[in-house]
């Protein structure tokens, strides 16, 4: 299987990018609202990305004993490393983690997460639980004072764990919300974005594709309109003066005609039409086999187009004494088809059923929805479960009492320019054409023409269009 | 494509629910959203129109942690299914690792149904993914109306067929658990014989089915569904 190769500069989509939490956060509504927090439980708070970059500190009272303790080279040192490990220290994140710090004041950390993934965490804290002591901190060196330590711990709030880990929970969910509408934004716009350049893209695309494939159908256009004018002129402009003198030779307009004579130009005549119709039926089989065959679908009574066919060739039927019967066996729903190119598929089966009659034969017209099996691999780019083994189809038969088809021609008849024996276009007339022409114009509509014949006793063509599926 | 990235522990995986117009891609992810635990799930995030038809994606991910610590997360897309959306159907198709193709069963929807097949395979190729390949799965949706192909007739063709099938009525929730197992297992079994994830992860296929498939336990009050408002 053959692949397209990739637009190389294609980007990677929005919708594999992978977003950090600030990506996600309008951050200076963010900062309000954790400040919000803050002031309200008068807890300092902190947040992190995933990479420990701070996006959010906001201090608290409790803050103070913390400056004091930094004062002291040794007190540095620890601080920095309580910092260091609330901020970069594996945490659950199944839930929340404690963390006391070497003055045993408490912080709660808990992860933020997006899809799963760890994107960034809250620390808060400092704070103490109730009835908390400082200890001493002989590690601080001499100059340290208990007494301004202690009095600096009573602005540290106290307060019971699960009141902290409850906020905690609280601030987590308000996150997860602005993260969701934060990633939903995010998504949105840029998707417009994506999608509307990958648009704008295709079109310029498709727009030159089609600037040249114009250029080059004027040009065909051209000498095809040239090709047709030709041989619509130089054929049939000679043939029409040729079957229209003949004419006037039979109606005596160059005086009268013997017997003999009457009889050669009547040949000539029909010789003459059977080429007229043999260049227009070519006209139409080259428009079928180039494509260029257009379908002007509409809602149509099928039994309304049978009768009209009928009417057609009901003249001829007359000359040759052939009876012609139409009997719709069930209520038959409308199709869409071409009325036109239906009428002309039916005409012209209907007028062979009548031609290779024999005299005083008849023909019949049976109408009936049947459900008829679908072949296997019509559509071989599909998946074999999107086929069909049944479908409902509008079934055409036409029988005739004629001369029939041996079985071995059955197969041949619907090439084109194909006849049963060339003597028979003698005895019957035509081009060979019409029934390639019919099957062709069935199958543009999705349907099928088949036939059964016993040779000496008549045949039987059938044609199904379906009814739910269309051209 | 998967993303794989060892350093953080992570493995996102993309599948893609495709198929015609409302064929019921959204109504798939939102039977999910319902049954799935809501701590192996993120929210169901829909990105749709006034007349609830999908403008660019829906979007759930699904996730969990393996017991050597790595992060499992498989986020489902939907596509738009109108046929004037065709840029952004390409763009969310963009490195799929499965795709679940829902096609509606209803016998005059068979023309919808080809259509945006061909117009998946053609997308496809575009994004340079292998549809002889790539894991795909079809599910055919709305088993509960009437005038839909038969059981027989499906199961019938589907032996013809590489794609499993599966059948589902997923206003009712009805085979999109199913589904989804489905597409995951093909693509996870694709993604492992390709990057031998099972033995890096120390994780085995069953053990990520049964986790990312959890069911919501009928005792858990939590709101079923957080996202943009139930479409109805």
């Amino acid at each position: 299987m053959s692949h397209e190769s990739p637009d190389s500069s294609q980007e990677i989509s929005v919708l594999q990018h992978n977003f950090k939490l600030e990506d996600l956060l309008d951050l200076e509504s963010f900062r309000e609202v954790c400040a919000g927090y803050s002031d309200l439980f008068q807890l300092g708070l902190k947040i992190f990305d995933s990479s420990g970059v701070k996006l959010v500190d906001i201090k608290s009272k409790g803050r103070d004993l913390c400056a004091y303790l930094f004062s002291f080279p040794k007190g540095k040192n620890l601080c920095t490393r309580e910092v260091v490990h609330i901020r970069d220290s594996r945490i659950s994140l199944d839930g929340l983690t404690e963390h006391v710090c070497f003055t045993g004041l408490h912080y709660v950390l808990a992860p933020i997460l997006h899809e799963g993934v760890m994107i960034g965490r809250v620390v808060f804290g400092p704070f103490v639980p109730v009835g908390y002591t400082l200890p001493s901190l002989p590690q601080m060196g001499e100059n340290f004072d208990s007494q301004t330590a202690s009095s600096l711990v009573e602005r540290v709030r106290k307060t019971q764990k699960q009141v902290v880990h409850k906020l905690v929970r609280h601030l987590i969910q308000t996150i997860e919300v602005m993260l969701y509408i934060g990633y939903k934004h995010a998504l949105t716009s840029r998707m417009h974005l994506e999608a509307a350049t990958s648009s704008y893209n295709e079109l310029q695309d498709k727009n030159i594709a089609l600037e040249e494939s114009y250029r080059r159908l004027k040009e065909l256009d051209r000498l095809k309109s040239n090709f047709l004018a030709n041989v619509s002129h130089e054929l049939r402009t000679p043939l029409t003066s040729v079957i229209g003198y003949s004419e006037m030779l039979l109606e005596g307009l160059a005086g009268d005609l013997g017997e003999e004579q009457s009889g050669y130009i009547k040949t000539i005549m029909e010789k003459g039409e059977q080429l007229l119709s043999l260049i227009t039926g070519i006209l139409d089989y080259s428009k079928i086999e180039s494509g260029n065959l257009s379908l002007t679908l509409d809602w149509t009574d099928p039994i309304e187009l049978v009768k009209s066919a009928i009417s057609t060739v009901l003249p001829m039927a007359r000359k040759h004494g052939v009876r012609v019967e139409v009997e719709p066996k069930d209520e038959i729903p409308r199709i869409r088809v071409d009325a036109y190119k239906i009428k002309q598929i039916l005409t012209n089966v209907v007028g062979n059923a009548v031609k290779f009659n024999r005299k005083d034969g008849k023909v019949s017209v049976r109408l009936e929805v049947v459900s008829a099996p679908v072949e296997p691999d019509l559509h071989q780019d599909l998946p074999a479960s999107f086929q069909r083994l049944e479908e409902k189809m509008i079934m055409i038969a036409i029988n005739d009492t004629g001369v029939g088809i041996a079985p071995e021609q059955q197969d041949r008849i619907f090439d084109s320019f194909y006849q049963v024996d060339s003597s028979s276009t003698r005895e019957y007339g035509g081009t060979g054409l019409g029934l390639a022409i019919a099957k062709s114009l069935t199958l543009a509509h999705g349907g099928s023409i088949t036939v059964n014949s016993n040779l000496g006793k008549g045949s039987e063509f059938i044609i199904s269009l379906p009814v739910d599926r269309g051209p | 494509m998967v993303q794989i990235n060892l350093g953080k522990r992570e493995i996102t995986m993309k599948l893609v629910y495709y198929g015609p117009a409302l064929s019921g891609k959204t109504t798939n992810l939102q039977a999910l959203h319902q049954v799935l635990d809501p701590s192996a799930r993120g929210r169901l995030m829909v990105l749709d129109t006034s007349d609830d038809r999908t403008l660019f994606f829906d979007l759930m991910p699904v996730y969990f942690r393996t017991r050597s610590g790595f992060t499992i997360k498989v986020k489902l897309f939907t596509v738009p299914g109108q046929v004037i959306h065709d840029s952004t159907r390409r763009i969310v198709l963009q490195g799929a690792d499965g795709v679940a193709f829902i096609a509606d069963s209803q016998k005059n929807m068979m023309k919808e149904n080809n259509d945006s097949w061909r117009d998946m395979t053609a997308n496809l190729k575009k994004n340079a993914l292998d549809i002889e390949h790539l894991p795909i799965v079809i599910q055919f949706n709305k088993r509960d109306l009437i005038n839909i192909r038969s059981d027989e007739e499906i199961a019938e063709v589907a032996k013809r067929g590489k794609e499993p099938v599966f059948l589902a009525s997923a206003i009712k929730g009805d085979g999109v658990l199913e589904t989804l197992e489905g597409v995951l297992r093909l693509s996870w079994r694709f993604l492992n014989k390709k990057h031998d994830l099972e033995k890096k992860l120390d994780v085995i296929e069953d053990e990520i089915i049964s986790n990312l498939l959890k069911k919501v336990s009928p005792n858990d009050s939590r709101a079923p569904y957080l996202g943009n408002g139930d479409r109805t």
